[in-house]
């Protein structure tokens, strides 16, 4: 899987900003990182989810030591991204992309058709702001895919 | 008291929302003939006043039932994010998901905040007959949790 509905690997990779916190007001700006390292973003259907919740371990685990900026992005209030965090005790920047619902994700075009939900797909953002890599998990129920992933980073 | 869309007196809007992420649902004119249901409505799970409202209206739960009324909350949250808040919270009554289409029912009633997603914290009472019996909006919504009192008194005439 090489495209989501609006991008294609070599795309400039759309710009977004999103809280990440429910109070501080800290967010995450994409364009931030762009020739400082490469971005991986994994957009996720649903905090607390099974699924959502076993793919954090995941990350964690193939991702630690990439060098990258890692981030989850879910169609979840900032109050339960940070409860998931804080249940999860996952370290990660957790986007919320809640309010306009769905906006970063249709960027990306991959809202999970008929649903304010993201579907479940990683995209890897070079250091040059590009799309380097699109790994779209087989079904949503499933995880994606982190070889493919990591094998991007280290290429 | 009134809101933009309700008055007491009113038919209620019917709704049906998932009560759970795996295809429980709860739709209000079931209820209809059999008793009262106190909805309320409140800005975001996992949130910190959220949090103390919803385990207070658990405490009240009996009273409620001597009074042959029924409690539901709801927030624009999904049903993943409110199972998890419910079980974190020991909560045993229905909490209902207005996340798809996103905020529907709040702005059926009203209470949607536009520019936020969320509904405001305002409790509707609808009675047996499936009438709005009450509407408890506070002047402080995004600060204060309902006084239940009033509720309780309407619920009792």
């Amino acid at each position: 899987m090489t495209e989501t509905a609006t991008l294609k690997v070599g795309d400039e990779a759309p710009d977004f900003e999103l809280p990440s916190h429910p109070i501080s007001g800290d967010t995450f700006l994409l364009s931030e990182h762009r020739d400082q390292r490469a971005v991986v973003i994994n957009f996720v259907p649903a905090a607390f989810s099974p699924v959502c919740t076993d793919q954090l371990s995941a990350i964690t685990e193939r991702l630690a030591d990439s060098g990258a900026a890692t981030v989850v992005i879910s169609t979840d209030n900032t109050w339960t991204l940070e409860a998931w965090k804080q249940e999860t005790g996952v370290d990660l920047p957790m986007l919320s992309d809640f309010n306009p619902v769905a906006a970063t994700a249709d960027l990306y075009g991959v809202r999970l058709e008929g649903t304010n939900m993201a579907n479940r797909v990683v995209v890897v953002v070079g250091r040059d702001g590009k799309v380097a890599h699109i790994e779209k998990a087989p079904e949503v129920v499933q995880l994606p895919d982190y070889g493919p992933v990591v094998a991007c980073l280290t290429g | 008291m009134t809101l933009a869309m309700l008055s007491v007196g009113m038919e209620a809007p019917d709704f049906e929302l998932p009560s759970s992420p795996t295809g429980e649902t709860f739709r209000l004119s079931e209820q209809r003939g059999q008793r009262a249901v106190v909805v309320s409505f409140v800005p975001a799970a996992f949130s910190p006043i959220c949090s103390s409202q919803l385990p207070m209206l658990e405490t009240m739960q009996a009273t409620f039932a001597a009074q042959n009324a029924m409690t539901v909350a709801i927030a624009t949250d999904s049903a993943w994010a409110l199972k998890a808040w419910k079980e974190q919270l020991g909560v045993s009554y229905p909490v209902l998901s207005d996340f798809q289409p996103l905020g529907e029912t709040a702005r059926n009633y009203g209470v949607l905040l536009e520019q936020l997603n969320m509904a405001n914290r305002v409790v509707v009472v609808v009675d047996q007959m499936g009438m709005i019996a009450w509407i408890q909006a506070e002047q402080q919504l995004m600060s204060n949790v309902p006084n239940y009192d009033p509720i309780f008194a309407c619920l009792g005439t």
